[in-house]
């Protein structure tokens, strides 16, 4: 079952000039025709805090609400960082260095890819504590998560929402990376898929080509949940109820682990 | 955000004021009161032995019981492994306890008006790494005598006593216990143990509630038996 519009995509590198997003506003222009043409009418633009300041964001934001503007496109474009993990992220929270998406209080945190380091959690309670919501983009990709269930489980129980991205569930996916992606929806630590949409051709601005896949593992409601529902709560800054998916009975025959 | 405002339906004492599980929830509230003419109940703890026993809505009916009887109540939710009065009464749930007990401050800004005049709320707060640290701390300890100061009846929702040592912890620090058992869950092995640990810290069970007890014609079912022994006796 395919998801229809309106959808939501949490998280799309379309900024343009920005870290590893698009390098022009026309190349930006095309990712926002094909996140419309799949049914996305809340978009996420998402860069780097490392690597991109709350101004360079500000700005490129604007110029991608005005190519928007121009094309005629009806979708709503709001902006974001994603921050990389480091101790003291309430302090560069609450300095005002790391921007929310949009105005829905959740603060996207990208762990590093081999490490889950031993302050983690605590900076990710004490960025909660500043009145944020944690998501974690791409969790899948973190090794630490992969090998230590334990560590799946607490960050369920602290309500840290998982975000996994979509090119992790296509066929040309690495099979770590998707097996990990299945198992943290099982595990219900990732409660929604993003596009992750960037400037490479494996990472287009599409969501609903994961629906087959999630749907043989996880059934209807699943897909329903992972790319509609839980997608348009976070964007209008309401609560996330942690929720494990089970796997359908026959899926583990289809399963790429 | 409109969302955020709806009321769960299974608060029936406040969305089904005539409905006989209201009436039990205010059966309760009455025996309470009684209970408390000899020994002052000023926090009051519910939990059980098990998840999913109805903890959770049996604090929230009963301290909606107690506003409309007329007492200053505040619900807290002290459930930091699967906090839910937010979902319940459809709150944010940014700050709550652990806000006021990792970052102190002034009190009255981590208590949510609730759905009646004489009900505040104040929910969990974000979920620390280590739920047991924070309840067994000293701050934790100034918050709740704190908090005595803000209400005339606090009543307090915990996780379940086995697997966890938070609701062991926490019934030290209150001064009586509700005990909730769910109807058809053959609990029974799990109810011995944990009546036994809070035996163990000397907690005061005030009684035990019977939840969900099938009866004909009622879609929200609750009956509740009570400790019948003189007030005052452990
Ligand atoms: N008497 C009842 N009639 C109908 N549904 C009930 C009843 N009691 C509890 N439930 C439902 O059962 C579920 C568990 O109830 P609740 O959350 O109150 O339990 P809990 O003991 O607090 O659980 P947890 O251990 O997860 O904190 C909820 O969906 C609740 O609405
Ligand atoms: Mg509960």
């Amino acid at each position: 079952m395919k998801p229809k519009a309106p959808l939501v995509d949490l998280n799309a590198h379309v900024l343009p000039g920005l870290d590893d997003g698009i390098p022009s506003p026309e190349a930006a222009l095309k990712r926002l025709h094909e996140a419309h043409a799949d049914g996305v009418r809340v978009l996420c633009a998402v860069s780097s805090s490392a690597v991109s300041p709350k101004a360079r964001v500000t700005t490129a934001h604007e110029r991608l609400l005005r190519v928007a503007r121009e094309a005629g496109l009806e979708l709503q474009i709001v902006s974001g960082h994603q921050a990389a993990l480091r101790p003291d992220l309430a302090r560069e929270f609450r300095e005002g260095s790391i921007l929310p998406l949009g105005n829905s209080g959740y603060v996207f945190v990208e762990l590093p890819p081999d490490d889950f380091p031993s302050y983690t959690l605590d900076a990710l309670y004490d960025l909660s504590l500043e009145g944020t919501r944690v998501l974690l983009i791409h969790p899948e990709l973190n090794y630490g998560l992969q090998k230590n269930p334990a560590l799946v489980k607490k960050l369920c129980e602290m309500e840290v929402v998982g975000v996994a991205a979509a090119r992790h569930l296509r066929r040309k996916s690495s099979r770590v990376a998707m097996s990990s992606a299945l198992s943290l929806i099982e595990a219900g630590l990732v409660q929604a898929v993003a596009s992750y949409a960037g400037r490479t051709q494996d990472r287009p601005a599409r969501l609903t080509d994961v629906a087959a896949l999630l749907g043989r593992h996880f059934g209807d409601s699943a897909v329903e949940s992972l790319l509609t529902k839980t997608p348009h709560a976070i964007s209008a800054g309401l609560p996330v109820e942690m929720r494990p998916a089970s796997r359908r009975p026959l899926a583990s025959w289809f399963s790429p682990a | 955000m409109s969302e955020l405002k709806t009321l769960e339906a299974r608060l029936v004492s406040i969305t089904q004021p005539r409905s006989s599980a209201a009436e039990q929830y205010r059966s309760l509230r009455t025996s309470l009161e009684f209970l408390g003419v000899a020994r002052p109940l000023h926090k009051v703890l519910v939990t059980s032995a098990v998840p999913e026993s109805g903890k959770s809505l049996t604090a929230a009916n009963l301290a909606l019981a107690l506003a409309q009887g007329g007492r200053a109540t505040l619900l807290v939710d002290a459930d930091l492994r699967r906090p839910s009065q937010h979902h319940l009464f459809g709150l944010p749930n940014l700050t709550g306890l652990t806000s006021a007990v990792t970052r102190g401050g002034e009190l009255g800004q981590y208590l949510a008006p609730g759905p009646l005049a004489g009900l505040r709320i104040m929910t969990s707060g974000p979920i620390p790494p280590n739920p047991s640290e924070i309840l067994g701390s000293t701050a934790m300890r100034d918050v709740l005598e704190q908090l005595e100061a803000e209400a005339d009846i606090i009543v307090l929702d915990s996780p379940p006593v086995v697997g966890f040592t938070d609701a062991v912890i926490l019934s030290n620090r209150n001064d009586g216990v509700i005990y909730v058992v769910r109807a058809g869950f053959n609990s029974r092995k799990a109810d011995l143990k944990a009546l036994e640990l809070l035996r163990q810290v000397e907690a005061r069970i005030l009684g035990v509630v019977l939840n969900d007890l099938k009866q004909p014609d009622e879609s929200l079912n609750y009956a509740y038996y009570y400790n019948r022994r003189p007030a005052g006796t452990p």
